[in-house]
Parts: C-alpha cells; structure tokens; sequence
C-alpha cells in the first residue's frame, strides 16, 4: 500500500473540490437553503410570531348578537390568529376561495338572526371553511366545535329542565327541577375529567413534529446532500478512467487497492467536511440539537458518508460516461432519499414502506438521527442501526474495490 | 428547411442519450411509484397510513370491559391494542413500540361515581408524532364531549351527584357492589331482594340510568349545526374511492423532471460553442435567428415528447387521468414545454460557460420546483411562498396541469395559467430570438 499516492489522491480531491466555487454551492448553500425552505413549508420553524402577523380568522356575522359574541368568546386573544369581525357576508363559493388563497386562514359565517335563533331554541346553520394544513386553521376548528358543544349542551339542558324529553322519547324521570347555569359554567371552567398529554422521550415537549426544521429536515437534507454530492462526484471517477489517468496511475507503481483507497478516502473525506460542516451550520442557525451522544453522531455521519463515498466508486467504475454516472447517481439518490424517510417521515407511509424504508441506509441513517434527538438514545440502544448502516457500507465499499480492481487489470 | 434539418439533428442526438432516458422518463415514473405507494394504496391497493399501535394502561378495567373497549377500537381498523401496566407502556412507547399509551387513573370506576378529578394521561412517542396526535385529538374530542355531558348532568341533577360516593350514609360501598364482570354485578343487584341498601342503590341506579338516557337523547339534537368545509385541496371534493392519488403526483415530477430535460437541451448551445459548431454554422448561409428557433423548437418538442411518453405510461400504469377531451392535456404539454424551452434557453444564451449554465439551471430547477408547487402542492404552501410561486412557469404549469388531470376540466377552467404559460413562451421566444441575435452581430458568440 503506498501511503503517499493515497494521500496525493485525496488531497487532490479536496483541493479540487475547495477550488471549484460551484462545488462549494451544492457542497453548502443548497442544502442550506433546502433545510430552510422545506422547514418553512412544512410549517414547523415556529409558531404564532406576534399577535399583528397571526393569519385572520375572518368572521361574517350578519347577526352581531350577544349569542354570537358568547361563541366567539373562547376564540378571543389566541396567539396563533386573530379574529376580525365584519358584519357582512359572503358567498359559500368565496369563503371557500378566501381559505384556498390564504387570504384567511378561515372564515365563519354567522346568520341574521343566529341570536334570535338560539334564544327561541331554533336550529341554527353556521358554516366554517378551514385549512386542515394550517395549525392556525386547525385550532380555530377545535375552539369552535368546543364552543358549538358548550351553546348545545347548555340548549339541550335547559330543555330538559324546561319540558323532559319530546313525548315519543319520554321516560319516567327526565324532567329536571332546574338548570343551574352557573354550576355547569363552573364545571365546564374545571372538569373533573382531563387530558394530560406528554411526549414521552429526550425532548419532553408537547408540540414535537418531525417536520419541524430541528427535528427531521435539517438531519434529512444534510444526509440527502451528502449522498448526492458524492454520488454525482462519481463522474470524476469516470473521467479519470476515460482520459487515461487511471492507467498512468498504475504505471507509477500505484496498486489497484491504492487507487481503491484514494478514491473512496477522498469522497469520504469531502463526505465528512460536508457533514460537519451542515450539522454545524444547522445547529448554529437553527438550534439543532443532536441528542446525548457525540459518539453515535460521529459514527453515523462516517458510516454514511463511508456507505455514500463507496457507492460513488462503484458507480463510476459501471457508468460508461459522465454524464450516464450524473443520470444514475440522481435516480439512486433521489430513489433511497424519497424510500427512506429523507423527504417525508416514515411513519406516515404503510408499513410494507416502513419497513422497505428502515431496511436502506438513508432509513437507517435519517432513524439514528430521530431515536439520538427524541429519544436521546446512544450507540447501544442504536446497535441495530449502526450495524446495518455497517453492512451497507462494507457492501458498497467491497463492491466498488471488486469492480475497481477489476477496471485497473483490463 | 433549415431549421428542420437543425432540429432532426439534435432530437436524433438526444434520443440517443441513455442518461437522458433514465433521468427524464425512468425516474419520474419510479418517484410516481415510491409516491403513490407511499401515500395511497396505488398498486398493492394497501391504502396510506397503516393501523397506530396504542397501549392502554386501566388497572382496575374488568377484564371484559378491557375486551370491549379492545373489540371497539381495533374494528375501526384505525388502532391495534395492547393492554399493559404503566411501566412496560412507558418503555414500549420510549423504545417506539406502540405511538401512545392511553393511561387511565386507578380507581377510575369509583372516582367516577365519587365525584373526584380525574386525569387521563397520554404519552406519546418522539418518533410517531403524527400518529401520537390523531390519538391525542381523539381522546380530546371524547373527553371533551364527556366534560359537557358531565357539566350539563350536574346542573341539572345535582342531588344525584351528593348521592353517588363509594362511602354513603346509608353503607352502600360503591366498591363492593359493582366489583367483578358485567354479569356478576347484574347477578348481585337481581338478587338484592334481603338487601335494602342494594335496593335503594338499585333504585339509585335506574334513576341515574333515567337521567343520563334522557340527557344522552337531548344532546343527541344539536340546535346549532357547524358545518365544516375543508380547504377542498385538488380531487378531496371527490369521494375518497374515486381519487387518484397518481394524477397529482405524476404531473409534479413529470414537469420537474421536464426541467431538467429542457434545460440539458438548452445547454446544447453552449456544447455547439465548445466545439466550434455553432461558430461554423454562422459561417453558412444560415442566419443566427436559424439557430436560436431551432434550438427552441428542439428543447420544446424535447418536452413534449417527454411529457406525452410520461402521461402514456402514467395512463397504462396507474391510470392516470387523461383530461376530459383529447385536446386539453395536448394544449397543456404543449405551452409547458414553449415555456420551458424559452426560460432555459434564455439562460443558456445568458450564461458565459456550459459549467455555469448546469450549476444555475439546477439551482433555478430546485427552487423553482419547491416554490412552483412540484414537492409541496401549492395549495399547502403558505401565502408567502404561494406569492413567490406566481414568478415561475411551473407554477402555471402546475396549476393547469391539477384542473385538466386532477379535476378533469376543461380548457376554459385553464384558462389563466394557460394565459400566463402562452405569454410567457411568446415573450421569452421574442427576447432569445433578440438577445442572440445581438450577441451574434457583436461577435459575442465566439
């Protein structure tokens, strides 16, 4: 093994990656910009912002009565939206468009008459259009069917109290001696029965959402870059192979397994700069926060880098061009990116998916980073993983010897 | 003639391409693959998100309610249930083996009829979040329910409340007389003929059963009806039977990947300049104006040719919907394909080298992709992004693309995006025929 002809070899790729300003935009930027916009779209780098930037929840109520105001009370000064009130309405048709267009993040039509309505003990229509995609939209939707429960509850009681049941439905003891209103406020303020709900884990907080830009974009962007970066720089291997440098290589005494070496320690290398610098840049930007164990973490950025800079090799020893090793290095990158989780979280496909996703090193990988940040597991109770991320990479990297060794002696 | 033989030449050029092949039609369809399976059944016809595994802890649950409630939340198909102590559920939902675990307090039964607080717990898993929530918002909406019916019982029926502690006046242990299954504690209260404290319970009971039946029918009327509509996204409005998840994800990644199609074929002119072609064919009697049309027209046939070869597959693989008449889809591919072809080669007429032109393209393919609505529908992007979107052509194409596939409409319903998608390729068309050739008479192509 000549130590110097390796090293040369990944000094040379480094240094050529440095060089090459557009290297470093796809090296840095992009995946950056990904993190950042994909978080952005999928809603989970924040909440509320102040109560002036809180999306309207735009509220046509042609009644103006004080039963509209009691319904609309428990929506009042929520920090995710802002209620304007307008005594005008609107057609189904147009509030529907208004919530597509995320002019509101919802409307309500409240009726002429709704006030008058309730108090005669009539039934009443009104008509929500909501964005279930929006958390905004979602809790306006939750608030008001709360508060719809609390206006027919209260109807049914003080009907109850006031005649029983209809005379078809009648029983013996149906009729209540009186409705206490201020005993059902206050136990409708404080009930008895509650909710008390917890994530059980590292991060004990009960809003966690892997969309979030902390908790599943930033890792998945950063392990989807690598693997692309270094599966497209499998052209370079193809080049040396067409332009002659791998036969002038052998010439001056290097062996098949210096060559080996040299190519998979330069992608590994730029595999673990590029890591180290995302995660960095991630944590410093972002606030990603990458669990308990430096140990697990470094372990799996060079597993999956040595897995992803392995891959690249074997790719360039079959692609017969650059530009077929560029076209094969996208699919496959794009393939175990989108099967393993990197764009969406695995739990919200079927399980066959689930488990073909757990099964690829992107799976592997991008579930490592969720159990180390969630969980706050370490290399043992990841043995599984990092085992399989092992194999992955043994695979890959034997593979790529077996056909590098085989382009060097042809 | 001219223009014919120079367009022959480069569609014959780009057939012949097998990376081209393997990224402009093999790819979109394997992501349209990965995609509806993931999302929708597609071709194993297992649809979406698979049962969520929950733990229940209840420690004094009869065994049969146990198996009730088990009956009752596994025939949904929505929750497969395991009955565990508080411990083994906190490990099964920190090691991620079930999403939640429901934690019902000891002694509920009788905190029930004792009138003491009552907290229901909920633990969710980190790595389940979005399952953990439907349990939650479930729960929440039961217990909401519970919380009315319970405030609107004891307002009207207060004195039943006073009445019903484990430990009363009158000796009737709560405990005592409803411990065991269903059918032992009917046993003891049909036999409670020598017992006068279980008949003034058994009274007590049928006059609560009274009151919560006859509370249960009035609540069962609802005087104000919420109706609730949700944003419609493209094809919900549609019975869920009928939907296609296909024809939403097939049109995405068909015009992402048309992008990158489009722009390699734009690229051309810089590989033409590379290698002297294009400054020989100045030399000829062909005018630059020649050369940038046949360009043009190769990057949009190139598109064409790409989106139709994708429908067709799309329509024999998944079925994907083909329009409501022969000419829509036609009309759509066809102004996607001129618009494309006039914002890639603009750029590439733009651009000093094919090395800049391939790092730009792709960073305005990625961008204009994620903002232009072919990773995240449009309609669930926010107002922002939405507003950023209306800058690129694949929005409109997008939005075409979602009336005549996904909704099945008409041209006429297409009628703005294929305004905007027409403009934009007649202005692009006019600027690349300008630009060139001022580029060409000032020598600039060298």
């Amino acid at each position: 093994m000549n130590r110097t002809i390796i090293a040369s070899m990944v000094r040379l790729r480094i240094l050529r990656v440095l060089r090459d300003r557009s290297s470093l935009i796809w090296l840095l930027l992009m995946p950056m910009f990904f993190s950042l916009l994909m978080g952005w779209i999928m809603g989970g780098t924040g909440s509320g912002g102040s109560p002036g930037s809180a999306p309207r929840f735009m509220v046509f109520d042609q009644d103006q009565g004080p039963a509209a105001d009691s319904l609309l009370e428990p929506l009042l000064d929520n920090e995710r939206f802002r209620i304007v009130r307008v005594d005008s309405t609107l057609s189904d048709s147009e509030a529907q468009e208004q919530v597509a267009r995320q002019n509101h993040t919802a409307v309500l039509l409240i009726p002429l008459g709704y006030t008058a309505g309730v108090k005669a003990g009539h039934e009443v229509e009104l008509r929500l259009f909501y964005d279930s995609d929006r958390l905004s939209s979602q809790t306006i939707n939750t608030l008001l069917d709360r508060s719809v429960l609390r206006v027919n509850t209260i109807a049914a009681a003080r009907q109850l109290a006031a005649e029983g049941l209809a005379p078809e439905a009648a029983l013996p003891r149906d009729r209540a001696r009186s409705f206490d209103a201020e005993a059902f406020e206050d136990l409708w303020s404080n009930p008895r029965l509650t909710l008390a709900a917890s994530t059980l884990g590292r991060i004990e907080e009960d809003d966690w959402v892997l969309t979030n830009i902390r908790q599943h974009v930033g890792p998945a962007y950063v392990l989807f870059f690598v693997m692309m970066f270094l599966m497209m720089s499998a052209k370079e291997l193809v080049a040396a192979r067409q332009d002659r440098t791998l036969a002038r290589l052998v010439i001056s005494r290097a062996s098949s397994l210096d060559l080996v070496l040299g190519f998979f320690l330069g992608g590994l290398a730029i595999g673990l700069v590029q890591s180290a610098l995302l995660l960095l840049m991630n944590s410093l930007a972002f606030g990603l926060d990458y669990g308990n164990s430096p140990l697990g973490l470094v372990l799996v950025v060079l597993l999956f880098a040595g897995f992803s800079s392995g891959a690249a090799v074997l790719l360039g020893c079959l692609a017969k061009t650059g530009n077929q090793a560029d076209g094969l290095g996208m699919a496959l990158t794009m393939t175990m990116a989108s099967l393993g989780g990197l764009w969406w979280p695995l739990e919200i496909v079927p399980e066959f998916m689930q488990k073909l996703g757990h099964s690829l090193p992107t799976g592997q990988a991008i579930t490592v980073f969720h159990d180390m940040i969630g969980r706050g597991y370490g290399v043992a109770e990841l043995s599984d993983l990092f085992v399989g991320l092992a194999c992955w990479f043994i695979v890959a990297l034997a593979l790529g010897t077996w056909r590098l060794r085989k382009v060097v002696t042809t | 003639m001219v223009i014919a033989s120079l367009v022959r030449k480069d569609l014959k050029r780009i057939v012949g391409d097998r990376r081209a092949l393997i990224v402009n039609l093999v790819l979109p369809l394997l992501l349209t693959t990965i995609m509806g399976l993931s999302f929708g059944g597609g071709l194993t016809g297992s649809s979406g998100i698979s049962a969520i595994p929950i733990a229940m802890v209840a420690v004094d649950m009869p065994q049969m309610m146990k198996e009730r409630l088990t009956e009752g939340l596994q025939e949904s198909d929505f929750f497969t249930v395991t009955w565990a102590d508080s411990s083994t559920a906190d490990a099964m939902v920190r090691a991620g083996q079930v999403a939640a675990a429901v934690v019902l307090p000891e002694d509920l039964t009788a905190n029930l009829i004792d009138g003491k607080d009552i907290s229901v717990a909920v633990w969710k898993d980190p790595g389940s979040p979005f399952k953990s929530g439907i349990v939650q918002e479930i729960l929440t909406r039961m217990i909401v329910r519970y919380q009315a019916g319970e405030a609107a019982y004891n307002a009207l029926w207060p004195e039943d409340r006073a009445g019903m502690g484990t430990d009363t006046e009158d000796g009737f242990l709560a405990e005592d007389y409803f411990a065991g299954d269903f059918n032992e504690v009917w046993k003891r209260f049909r036999n409670a003929d020598n017992d006068p404290v279980l008949q003034e319970a058994g009274d007590r009971f049928m006059t609560v059963m009274d009151h919560q039946v006859a509370l249960s029918d009035a609540l069962s009327v609802e005087q104000i009806k919420l109706t609730v509509n949700d944003k419609a996204p493209a094809g919900q409005a549609a019975e869920s039977g009928d939907v296609n998840l296909f024809d939403y994800f097939l049109p995405s990644f068909a015009v992402f990947f048309l992008m990158f199609a489009v722009a390699a074929g734009a690229r051309d002119i810089h590989r033409e300049r590379k290698q002297l072609t294009l400054q020989r064919q100045m030399l000829s009697p062909m005018t630059s104006v020649d050369f940038i049309v046949a360009k043009w027209i190769s990057a949009a046939l190139q598109g064409m040719l790409q989106l139709a070869l994708l429908f067709a597959a799309g329509a024999i693989l998944f079925k994907v919907n083909l329009g409501p008449d022969p000419y829509s889809l036609a009309v759509v591919i066809v102004l996607t394909s001129t618009a494309a072809a006039g914002v890639f080669i603009l750029m590439a007429v733009l651009t000093p080298t094919e090395k800049i032109m391939d790092n730009l393209s792709t960073v305005v393919i990625l961008i204009s992709a994620m903002v232009g609505g072919n990773f995240v529908p449009v309609d669930q992007m926010n107002a922002l992004l939405k507003n950023a979107g209306q800058f690129v052509f694949n929005y409109w194409a997008n939005l075409s693309f979602n009336e005549v596939v996904v909704q099945d409409h008409g041209l006429s319903e297409a009628l703005l995006p294929l305004l905007i998608l027409a403009s934009v390729s007649l202005t692009l068309f006019v600027i690349n025929v300008a630009v060139f050739s001022v580029r060409a008479r000032r020598g600039g192509l060298a």
